[in-house]
C-alpha cells in the first residue's frame, strides 16, 4: 500500500533561534500548500514575550486547524502551544481535552491551566471536577473508555492534546495510547507533545494515515539552557568537562578522566565490593560539598533504586545546606502537611526519620514514600529549600521540576536481567532536569564513573540521539471485548491502524533489501567446500559428544566425592555456555550484527570454539558447595588456577605460562572437564600470595613431568563408579571420532582458514533466512495469530459466542480496565465476594494490584490467616483454570510469570488497614 | 442451601426458606453461579451498547424524549448527537433552539444505548454517521425477544438476494436494493438500501466494516405466539405505511419509484410474518422468506395470509430438520 507522503524540510529561523518544519500528507491527498503554513491575521491568545520560531509555526499550525506534533526538550516551552491550542478551541465554541501520562502531571496542568482559562475540568481515576468544562484535563485510560462507551466529550472535542507522546513506547500502558489515538473520530485534531525523536516523521505518518488528515511536525534542538557535562570519575577529587555549552565532546578531558579512573583502579587493586559502595558514597559526600561550595544547587541526584538513594542519602546527614529561616520554613510547612494525618499515623517512622534530612536542605524522593512525604518533598523542592534530592528514575518523567545541576550516581542500572549502560534517551531524559529556564545560564550534569567506559559508548550516552518511538502495542482481552461489543468495531481493524502495524510495514522495503543483500553476500565459492563441511561436522560432534559426557560426568553423586582438596582438575576454557552455544550455532537472528566486519569476528571465535571445545587448563581444587537457585541446587567449586591478564579482565592461562598469576577462582561444576587421578597437597591457608605460587608451580611441574595429554586422568567407569550404558557408548563413540580427527589431523591451523569462510557462509545464510521469515511475517497483520488465539480463549471461557457476540461475563470484563479481567470477572460469578466482608473483599484485591516478585507462588504465603489462605487458594484455582484455558488455546503465555503476578504478600496488611488499624501497626 | 450456592440474578428472588426461586416466566440462564430468568414475553430492556430504533416523541431542555416500547422513554441528549455536518463543537442555544431539524417528533431515528441509569432511564447516543433519522421505509414492530444479539442490526439485502433477480419478472422487483435496520427493541425499520448508504458513506473507524457484509445469525425461534404486529400489516400493500418525513428530495425519488416499494412491502411483510409466527428475525431468516414468497410467487400483500405463513413454518421445520 501507498506510504503517506512526506512534505519538504523547511527550516524557520528568527531571533537567532531555528526549528524544523515538515507537513506529511495522508496517501491520496494532493498537498494544498508547502512549507509552512502562513502567520493567521488574529490570534486567539497573544503572548508578552516573543515567541521562539517552534512556537510559531505550530501555533500557525493550529490556526489552519491541522494536527501538529511538536518535539523539543523539556524546557524548551512546548507549553506555549498546548496552551494555545486550548485557547483556540475555546474560542471557537468547541472542547479540548488535554491528557497525561501520569495523574500527578494531570494535577498539576489542571492547576496551571485553571489559572489561565476559565473553564477547565479535570478527570482522573481518582477525582473529578467540572466534568462539563470545556477543557477537560485527563488520564489517556479516562479518555480510552469515553471513547469506546461513547460520550458527549467524544462528539463535541475538536483538539486533543497527548502531552508527552513518548510515553506510547511504555511497555505496559504505551498501548492505550495507541488505542485511543485510533478510536478518536477523524474529525477531531491532535496537537502531540513529544521530546525530541529521531523518527517523529514516522509518527506523524501514521497519524496521517489513520486519520486521513494532513500532519505537521515541528522540531527543534534548542535549548534555552545549555547544559555543561562533566564527569566525576570514583575516588578523584575533581570534575572533568567532556561536553561544553555548545555541545562540542572533549576527548582529551575525557581521556584524562578514564586515566584517573584507571590509576585509581591499579592503586586500590582489587576492592571488595563494599569497599567500593563505601568509596562511591563518600564521593556523594565530596561532590555534593563541591556542588554547595560552586553554587550549582539546587541539584538532584539520580540513583537507580530506593535503597541507593536513602542510603545515599542517610550518608549526608552531618552536611547542613540550609539557613535558619529556612529550617523553620522547612518545619512549617511539613507540619502543615502532615496535620491532616492522624496522630498515631504522624509517629510513622518514615514520617520522623524524614523531617531531619529536610530541614538540613536535603530531600529523597523514590515511588516506596508515602504520598503525602513525596507530595512535600515536591512542593519544598519547587519552594527551593531543598539544595540537594535524592530521586529514582520516574523523578526525571514525572512532573517538571528542573533543578540547575543533575548528577548521575553512576552510569549503568540494574534491567531486570542485568546490569545495563544507561542508555542515551535514558540519559537525555534524566539531564533534561538540569537547567531552569529564566533562572540559570547554564545546566550542569555530573556524571559519576566507577568502572571504565570506551570513549565510544561515553559519547554515544552523553551525546546520543533521543531514543526512538517504537510501538509497544499488544492486545489485551479487555481491548477485544470492548470492541466486539460496540456494532461492528472490529479488533482487526484496530490492529491493521496500529503504529506496530505501521512501522512493519515500513520496515518491510528495507528488510527486503535485506535479505537480498545477505543472499548475495553468502553467495560465494569456498574451494572444497564438501569436505570442509564434513571435517567441521566432525569437530562439531566431538564438541557434542564431549558435551554429553561431561552432563553425565557432573551428575553430583558421581563427581562430587572425587572434588577432594588438592584434586587436579582440568576447567574448560571458555564459558560453558558459550561453548554450547556454539557447538549448537546454526540459527543467527537479526539481533546479530550483519556489519562484514562482525560477521568475520563472529565466524572465527565459533571456529576457534569447535576447535578448542576441549580447551582447558588445570587446576587444584579448593572446595565446593552447594548454593540453592532458581532451577534447584547447584554446585559451585573454588579452583586454584593460573590467571593472567589485568586485574580488571581475568583470563585463565596454562599453569605453565610465563605470566601466570594463581588466583583462588570459583566456577559452575559444569565447567568441570575432566578429573586427574593426581592430587596435591594443599596448604591450609591460601590467603598469602606465596603459598598460592608455591602450590601454582607444583602443578605446573606435574604437568610438566606427564607430557602433554598425558596426566592420569580418572576413568569414570573403573575409577568413579560410573556405571551406564550411556557413556559406555559415548566413550566409543568419542573415541571413533577422535581417531578420525587424529588420523585427518584436523586441528590443523591452516583448515581453520577454511572453517572460517564455511561459518561466515552459514551464519550469513541463516539470517538471511532469518530476515525472510521475518519479512513474510510482517508483510501479514502483526499479531493475527495472537488475535487468534485469544479468541478462541475467550469463547471457551464462555465471553463470546462463536459468532463473536459478547456474552455476560464478556460484558463484565469489558469493564474491567484496571487488573486482570478474566480472573477478576470469573471470581465475581462464581460468588466469590458474595457476601464478602470487606476487609476480605480489600485483602482479596490486593492480589490483584501488588505485583512485586515473590517467590512463592506455590508455596504457603507469609503467614496468611485461615479465611485469607481460602480466598486466596480460590484466586489461584481460577488462575490455574485460565492460565491452562490459554495453554490449550495455545496463547503462548509465559504461565509461570502469570501466576507470580498475583501476590498475596499484602493480604494481611490491607485487611488491617480496612479494619482501621494505622500505618504504624501496618 | 441454594442461596449460598447461586449468585441471585435479574428475574429470580430468595424466599424465605432460603431456596433460589424465578419471579417471571422464562427461560433460566447460568453464567458459572450467577442465575438469572429471562422472561419469555416482557418489554424490552435496554442492555449498554444496543441498537435501537425509536420515535420522537417530545422535544423538551436539550433532550429528545425516544419511544422505544421499553419501560420509559429513552433519552437522547443534544450533545450526544452529532450535529449536521459533522462539526465538533459544543452545543449553543441555536443549536436548541434548531433541534426540531435534527429531529421532530413523530421521527423515526435509531440510536445506540449508551447508559443505563439506575431508575432504568436509557440514554441514548448517536456516535457515528450510521445512526440518525431514518427516511424512505416502514415501522415494522415485533416482539423484542426475537431480534438476538448478533454481530450487526444494519443489514442491506444486496448480498443476499441473488434469486430475486430472476424472479423479478413476476411483477416483483428486485428486493437487492432493500436494508433493514433491527433494533434490538423489537423495532424493525425497512428501507430503500441506497437512503442507508448514503448516511454511512462518512467512514470511521469504528464502522469501517460496511454495511453490506453478509450476514449469519443463530436462527432460533421461541415458542410462545403473539405479535403486534398484525396491526401495521394491514396497511402494507398501500405503500409505505408508516413514511418517515424527512423532506429531502432523494426520498421522493426512491419513492417514485414502484419497484423499490414493492421490494420494501415484500421485506417488511416477510418481517411482520415472522414475528407472528415468533421466528427469530435475523438476516438469514428474512432472506429465506423472501425467497419463499419469490418462489411462490406470493405478492406482498398476500404475505401474512394463513397460507403463506403456513408455508413459512414448514419451511422453518425443515430447516430445523436439518440443521438438527
Amino acid at each position: 500500500s501507498k506510504l503517506p507522503q512526506v512534505g519538504e524540510v523547511s527550516v524557520v529561523e528568527f531571533n537567532g533561534k531555528t526549528c524544523t518544519h515538515t507537513t506529511v500528507w495522508p496517501e491520496g491527498m494532493q498537498p494544498t500548500r508547502s512549507g509552512p503554513p502562513p502567520a493567521a491575521e488574529k490570534y486567539a491568545k497573544e503572548y508578552a514575550f516573543p515567541l521562539d520560531p517552534f512556537q510559531a509555526t505550530s501555533i500557525n499550525c493550529i490556526e489552519q486547524g491541522e494536527s501538529v506534533m511538536v518535539a523539543a526538550h523539556t524546557s524548551a516551552g512546548k507549553t506555549v502551544v498546548a496552551e494555545y491550542a486550548i485557547a483556540a478551541a475555546l474560542r471557537d465554541g468547541q472542547r479540548v481535552v488535554y491528557t497525561s501520562p501520569l495523574k500527578a502531571l494531570s494535577n498539576q496542568k489542571f492547576r496551571e491551566l485553571n489559572d489561565t482559562f476559565d473553564d477547565v475540568g479535570l478527570m482522573t481515576g481518582d477525582v473529578t471536577i467540572n466534568p462539563n468544562a470545556s477543557c477537560l484535563v485527563m488520564t489517556t485510560e479516562i479518555l480510552r473508555s469515553m471513547l469506546y462507551r461513547g460520550s458527549d466529550v467524544a462528539i463535541e472535542v475538536a483538539w486533543i492534546i497527548f502531552d508527552e507522546i513518548h510515553y506510547l513506547r511504555d511497555k505496559e500502558r504505551g498501548v492505550v495510547w495507541e488505542e485511543t489515538i485510533i478510536l478518536v473520530p477523524d474529525r477531531v485534531h491532535f496537537v502531540f507533545l513529544s521530546a525530541t525523536l529521531p523518527n517523529a516523521k514516522e509518527f506523524a505518518g501514521w497519524i496521517a494515515r489513520i486519520h486521513r488528515q494532513p500532519c505537521h511536525l515541528v522540531s527543534t534542538d534548542y535549548r534555552p539552557t545549555p547544559l555543561q557535562h562533566f564527569i566525576f570519575p570514583a575516588g578523584s577529587s575533581g570534575l572533568y568537562m567532556v561536553v561544553d555549552e555548545k555541545s562540542k565532546f572533549k576527548p582529551d578531558n575525557f581521556q584524562k578522566a578514564i586515566a584517573e579512573l584507571g590509576a585509581k583502579d591499579e592503586a586500590a587493586g582489587d576492592l571488595l565490593r563494599k569497599e567500593k559502595k563505601k568509596r562511591n558514597q563518600e564521593d556523594i559526600f565530596k561532590i555534593v560539598q563541591l556542588i554547595m561550595e560552586r553554587k550549582f544547587d539546587p541539584c538532584i541526584v539520580f540513583a537507580f533504586s530506593k535503597r541507593d538513594c536513602e542510603n545515599l542519602a542517610m550518608k549526608l546527614t552531618n552536611l547542613d545546606l540550609t539557613s535558619e529561616d529556612e529550617k523553620k520554613l522547612i518545619g512549617t510547612i511539613f507540619a502543615n502537611a502532615v496535620d491532616c494525618l492522624s496522630a498515631e499515623d504522624k509517629r510513622l517512622p518514615q514520617i520522623n526519620q524524614i523531617l531531619p534530612l529536610l530541614k538540613q536542605g536535603i530531600g529523597i524522593h523514590h515511588s516506596g514514600l508515602l504520598p503525602i512525604l513525596k507530595e512535600v518533598v515536591e512542593i519544598l523542592f519547587q519552594e527551593g529549600l531543598l539544595k540537594c534530592l535524592f530521586a529514582t528514575e520516574t523523578f526525571s518523567t514525572g512532573l517538571n521540576m528542573p533543578a540547575k545541576t543533575v548528577v548521575f550516581v553512576r552510569p549503568r542500572k540494574f534491567d531486570g536481567g542485568g546490569f545495563r549502560w544507561i542508555s542515551s534517551g535514558e540519559y537525555i531524559q534524566m539531564s533534561g532536569r538540569a537547567g531552569r529556564r529564566g533562572l540559570d545560564d547554564k545546566g550542569i550534569v555530573i556524571l559519576m564513573l566507577d568502572s571504565k567506559m570506551e570513549p565510544a559508548v561515553a559519547r554515544e550516552m552523553v551525546q546520543g540521539s533521543a531514543d526512538p518511538l517504537v510501538s509497544a502495542f499488544h492486545l489485551s482481552f479487555n481491548m477485544i471485548l470492548n470492541l466486539c461489543r460496540t456494532e461492528s468495531g472490529d479488533p482487526e481493524a484496530l490492529m491493521r491502524a496500529s503504529y506496530r502495524q505501521y512501522q512493519t510495514e515500513l520496515a518491510l522495503p528495507s528488510l527486503k533489501r535485506l535479505v537480498k543483500e545477505l543472499r548475495e553476500r553468502s553467495n560465494f565459492r569456498i574451494e572444497n567446500e564438501k569436505k570442509l563441511d564434513d571435517s567441521f561436522a566432525v569437530l562439531q560432534s566431538v564438541g557434542q559428544l564431549h558435551a554429553e559426557r561431561r552432563a553425565l560426568l557432573q551428575d553430583p553423586e558421581v563427581i562430587l566425592p572425587f572434588l577432594q582438596p588438592g584434586r587436579l582438575v582440568k576447567v574448560l576454557a571458555h564459558d560453558i555456555l558459550d561453548v554450547e552455544k556454539y557447538l549448537g550455532a546454526k540459527e543467527y537472528s537479526l539481533q546479530h550484527s550483519c556489519e562484514e566486519d562482525d560477521i568475520e569476528a563472529e565466524a572465527k571465535s565459533l571456529v576457534e570454539r569447535v576447535c578448542c571445545a576441549e580447551k582447558g587448563v588445570w587446576g587444584s581444587v579448593v572446595n565446593f558447595k552447594k548454593v540453592s537457585a532458581r532451577r534447584g541446587p547447584k554446585f559451585l567449586v573454588d579452583v586454584l588456577v593460573a590467571t593472567g591478564g589485568k586485574a580488571s579482565n581475568f583470563a585463565l592461562r596454562e599453569a605453565t605460562a610465563e605470566d601466570a598469576t594463581p588466583k583462588v577462582m570459583t566456577f559452575d561444576l559444569a565447567r568441570i572437564d575432566n578429573l586427574s587421578k593426581v592430587r596435591m597437597y594443599l596448604p591450609s591457608d591460601l590467603k598469602s600470595l606465596h603459598t598460592r605460587v608455591k602450590l601454582l608451580t607444583a602443578i605446573s611441574e606435574v604437568e610438566k613431568r606427564f607430557a602433554a595429554d598425558s596426566l592420569p586422568l580418572l576413568d569414570p567407569e573403573q575409577d568413579m563408579k560410573l556405571k551406564s550404558k550411556e557413556y559406555e557408548k559415548l566413550a566409543r563413540k568419542l573415541a571413533d571420532l577422535t581417531d578420525i580427527v587424529k588420523a585427518q589431523d584436523l586441528g590443523r591451523e591452516d583448515l581453520k582458514e577454511g572453517f572460517t569462510l564455511l561459518c561466515k557462509k552459514s551464519i550469513l545464510k541463516s539470517m538471511a533466512d532469518a530476515a525472510k521469515r521475518e519479512s513474510i511475517a510482517s508483510s501479514s497483520l502483526v499479531g493475527k495469530e495472537e488475535l487468534r488465539a485469544r479468541r478462541r480463549m475467550l469463547r471457551k471461557l464462555d465471553y463470546v459466542t462463536s459468532d463473536q457476540i459478547v456474552q455476560t461475563k464478556g460484558h463484565l470484563a469489558a469493564e474491567i480496565s484496571s487488573a486482570d479481567e478474566l480472573v477478576l470477572t470469573e471470581l465475581l460469578v462464581n460468588g466469590t465476594f458474595k457476601n464478602l466482608p470487606y476487609d476480605q473483599t480489600v485483602a482479596l484485591l490486593s492480589c490483584f494490584v501488588h505485583s512485586e516478585k515473590s517467590s512463592s507462588f506455590n508455596s504457603k504465603a507469609p503467614n496468611l490467616l485461615e479465611e485469607h489462605f481460602q480466598l486466596f487458594s480460590k484466586l489461584r484455582e481460577q488462575v490455574n483454570r485460565i492460565a491452562s484455558v490459554a495453554k490449550d488455546a495455545r496463547l503462548g503465555m509465559d504461565i509461570e510469570k502469570y501466576l507470580d503476578s498475583f501476590s498475596p504478600q499484602l493480604m494481611e496488611a490491607s485487611a488491617a488497614w480496612a479494619k482501621g488499624s494505622n500505618f504504624a501497626n501496618i | 442451601d441454594s442461596s449460598q450456592s447461586f449468585l441471585r440474578g435479574h428475574g429470580t428472588r430468595v424466599d424465605a426458606q432460603g431456596t433460589l426461586r424465578s419471579t417471571v416466566c422464562g427461560s433460566v440462564e447460568r453464567v458459572n453461579k450467577l442465575v438469572t430468568v429471562r422472561p419469555v414475553k416482557a418489554r424490552y430492556t435496554a442492555e449498554v451498547g444496543d441498537v435501537v430504533v425509536g420515535t420522537v416523541r417530545e422535544i423538551s431542555g436539550k433532550r429528545w424524549k425516544v419511544d422505544l416500547r421499553s419501560w420509559s422513554d429513552g433519552i437522547l441528549h443534544l450533545s450526544a448527537v452529532n450535529l449536521p455536518g459533522g462539526v465538533q463543537r459544543r452545543r449553543t442555544w441555536e443549536d436548541e433552539l434548531n433541534m426540531r431539524n435534527v429531529f421532530g417528533e413523530g421521527d423515526v431515528l435509531c440510536a445506540e444505548v449508551q447508559s443505563v441509569h439506575g431508575d432504568g432511564t436509557v440514554a441514548l447516543h448517536t456516535r457515528n454517521a450510521k445512526y440518525g433519522k431514518l427516511r424512505g421505509g416502514q415501522l415494522v414492530q415485533v416482539p423484542a425477544f426475537l431480534v438476538k444479539r448478533q454481530k450487526q442490526n444494519f443489514l442491506s439485502l444486496v448480498a443476499l438476494d441473488e434469486g430475486f433477480s430472476a424472479g423479478s419478472g413476476a411483477g416483483g422487483a428486485n428486493l437487492g436494493g432493500v436494508a433493514v435496520v433491527l433494533g434490538y427493541n423489537g423495532t424493525i425499520w425497512v428501507c430503500d438500501a441506497s437512503t442507508l448508504d448514503l448516511r454511512s458513506s462518512s467512514k470511521k473507524f469504528l464502522d469501517d466494516t460496511d454495511t453490506d457484509e453478509e450476514e449469519e445469525g443463530g436462527g432460533e425461534a421461541m415458542e410462545t405466539d403473539h405479535g403486534d404486529a398484525a396491526d401495521n400489516a394491514a396497511d402494507a400493500g398501500g405503500g409505505g405505511a408508516e413514511t418517515a418525513g424527512g423532506g429531502r428530495t432523494e426520498d421522493g425519488k426512491a419513492h417514485e419509484s414502484g419497484s423499490a416499494l414493492y421490494s420494501i412491502c415484500t421485506v417488511a411483510n416477510i418481517v411482520r410474518a415472522l414475528g407472528r409466527l415468533s421466528l427469530a428475525i435475523t438476516g438469514e431468516s428474512i432472506t429465506q422468506g423472501c425467497r419463499l414468497a419469490q418462489s411462490l410467487k406470493v405478492e406482498p400483500h398476500s404475505i401474512c395470509e394463513d397460507d403463506f405463513l403456513e408455508k413459512l413454518v414448514e419451511q422453518e421445520a425443515l430447516r430445523r430438520l436439518t440443521v438438527g
